[in-house]
């Protein structure tokens, strides 16, 4: 019921805004920017910052909260700056194993985001995102047998970056980036570090 | 900028927080003269002269104006530990506490609770020699309306008791109808009642006496590995488990994978169904199990154990009644391929019809469909008993049980069905 509601309301919150946007803008005040799209697309490390409390089946100092991570973004720059894309890539949230009388066993918690983003340049060259979306979660489990276990949660990301052009269409980023699979209370802070290239432009 | 302040507000929105309610349970280990070495157990017939029905004097706005006070064990090792506990008729209250005799008077300390909310906090009794303590010592106690006073204290919290609480002995327990089955949904409570042990695990089955329970209602599902284990939900989540990274359908993993990665969310590991039942037959004094089958397939491995732990209780001179629920068409199209499903106890929640082709021993409709006293005359004219579930709120547990006629009441609050009933008049 929770996740319902935020996400009736994200998207009664995005079909106001647009609309709103759209009927406010007029021709001869836009921009001299043309629209165009985005493509991001870079890697870093992460940081999981939920709570976990796995003392009682974990290997102690075994947990792992850093792993590599990876970001694919295409964004949508229309002439008004309040600007929509695409989101996914990749980052374990976290790892770690387990010793028993039974055996040894490690287990891998992946995360997948398939977002939708909002974006808008808040001062030259800084960015800010937000996304709404869900997870695909994944446990990669080798204890007595391997087992790749599934489930899709809902969440949401959001994101600051700086980016330093390097010509007309080609730039290089930097980002931090919250992630928070809320239905599961995962999180996960980023820093990464991406290339952006302005693929396609008209007008 | 309007754009801005948009972002923000969806943010904010967002990453809000969702208010996660506890319950505290208080440690009443602090009462000194309790833990005085010299303190004794109390014996069986002081334990069962005890028990009645008590009119509430101090506390009675806190509590309402009877209890239902009545003993329960669990066998630990070698040990056998009592509780007694006091059900009352507001907030779902309940006390739970320890019993022991020091100097010729009576010392109960444990806590108490509301299901209502998460009120709760230490309570203390004693019942003085002249207050019916000598009585109740003696070899042949006749306990009469007055002759005992239970005279207590009462805090919230961890803080030291202090609100006076008096209960006067009235009258014996009701146990009209007889063999009437007070039944804990999911072994006790769900977790969504913030009790102090998981939902379907071992250590709610020990504890679900405390509650006022006679039975229990288990979940059961399997294992990759086809092992029958308690679990109510399809997949691993936060509502039933810690979190431990493992996600998707239980079914998924082995019994061992789950034993080592999985914990339930107040600590306990899984229990499988041959635990379960273990933990009822030699360790509990609970008489029925409804064994809630949640998936679809065979029932043999079921029907195994229920006959395997049947037979155990019988040999050790116990009663206790197992039966596998039949909630849908898939389980009851199972049930009809087992071989001797007729001979086999089970409870139908489909149709009396249905009931009846499978020779159900009880007939268990959901309580949205009111008393339905005819439809209950009839299973009882057919040899069947009738259980109602899940029945949670207090007017409606009263109603059925002062205008109905089943034989059994399943709740997440046995409580408030044990008080309800053992008052009856």
């Amino acid at each position: 019921m929770y996740a319902s509601k935020i996400i009736l309301s994200v998207m009664l919150l995005c079909v106001f805004n647009i609309t709103e946007a759209q009927r406010k803008v007029k021709k001869d005040r836009l921009p001299r920017r043309k629209p165009s799209f985005v493509l991001q697309a870079g890697g870093g490390m992460s940081y999981y910052t939920g709570d976990v409390n796995l003392r009682s089946v974990a290997t102690p100092g075994s947990l792992n909260k850093f792993s590599p991570a990876g970001t694919v973004r295409l964004m949508w720059y229309p002439r008004y700056r309040l600007r929509l894309g695409i989101e996914s890539g990749f980052t374990n949230f976290y790892r770690y194993k387990v010793n028993d009388a039974d055996g040894e066993g490690k287990l891998v918690l992946q995360a997948i985001p398939a977002m939708i983003v909002w974006n808008m340049q808040i001062l030259p060259r800084l960015n800010i995102y937000a996304g709404f979306g869900s997870f695909f979660l994944s446990s990669h489990l080798n204890y007595r047998g391997k087992v790749v276990s599934k489930d899709v949660v809902l969440g949401s990301n959001i994101a600051i970056s700086y980016t330093l052009p390097i010509s007309k269409r080609v730039g290089i980023a930097a980002e931090g980036k919250f992630m928070n699979a809320f239905e599961t209370k995962d999180a996960a802070l980023t820093l990464q570090l991406h290339f952006v290239w302005k693929v396609f432009q008209w007008d | 900028m309007k754009n801005f302040i948009t972002i923000l507000f969806i943010s904010s929105f967002l990453f809000s927080c969702k208010k996660e309610y506890k319950v505290e349970m208080p440690d009443p280990s602090s009462w000194a003269l309790f833990k005085n070495p010299a303190a004794q157990q109390l014996n069986f017939i002081t334990r069962q002269a005890m028990e009645g029905v008590y009119d509430v004097s101090d506390g009675s706005d806190v509590f309402g104006g009877l209890s239902a006070v009545k003993w329960s064990y669990i066998i630990t090792g070698s040990d056998t530990v009592f509780h007694v506990s006091g059900f009352f008729g507001q907030d779902i209250a309940y006390f739970i506490c320890e019993g022991k005799q020091l100097n010729g008077e009576i010392l109960l300390n444990g806590y108490w609770r509301k299901m209502v909310s998460t009120e709760t906090g230490i309570v203390r009794f004693t019942i003085s020699t002249t207050n019916g303590a000598a009585l109740l010592l003696s070899s042949s106690p006749v306990v009469t309306t007055g002759s005992i006073v239970m005279e207590g204290v009462f805090g919230n919290g961890q803080e030291e008791p202090q609100n006076s609480i008096v209960l006067t002995y009235n009258r014996r327990l009701n146990n009209s109808p007889a063999g009437f089955n007070i039944l804990a949904h999911r072994s006790g409570g769900r977790n969504s009642d913030l009790l102090p042990v998981s939902e379907n695990s071992v250590e709610m089955i020990l504890k679900t006496a405390e509650f006022g329970s006679t039975g229990i209602e288990i979940d059961v599902r399997f294992t990759k590995d086809g092992i029958p284990i308690l679990y109510h939900d399809n997949d691993l989540n936060l509502r039933l488990v810690q979190k431990c990274g493992l996600v998707g359908p239980i079914e998924n993993y082995t019994y061992a994978q789950l034993n080592a990665f999985v914990r339930l969310i107040n600590g306990e590991r899984i229990p499988t169904l041959s635990q379960a039942l273990n933990a009822v037959v030699n360790r509990t004094g609970l008489t029925f199990v409804w064994l809630d089958t949640k998936y679809i397939g065979s029932l043999e491995k079921v029907q195994e154990l229920q006959q395997e732990f049947t037979q155990l209780a019988a040999q050790q001179g116990r009663h206790v009644e197992i039966v596998i629920g039949l909630p849908g068409e898939d389980q009851f199209n199972s049930f009809l391929s087992l071989p001797d499903y007729a001979t086999t106890p089970s409870l139908c929640e489909l149709s009396i019809a249905d009931a009846e082709r499978v020779n159900a021993k009880i007939w268990a409709p959901r309580f949205t469909e009111g008393t339905q006293n005819e439809n209950v005359a009839t299973i009882h004219a057919q040899g069947r008993r009738a259980f109602v579930w899940t029945l949670d709120v207090p007017e409606f547990i009263e109603q059925f049980i002062r205008e109905g006629n089943f034989d059994g009441i399943l709740s997440n609050f046995p409580s408030c069905i044990a008080y309800n009933y053992y008052v009856r008049q």
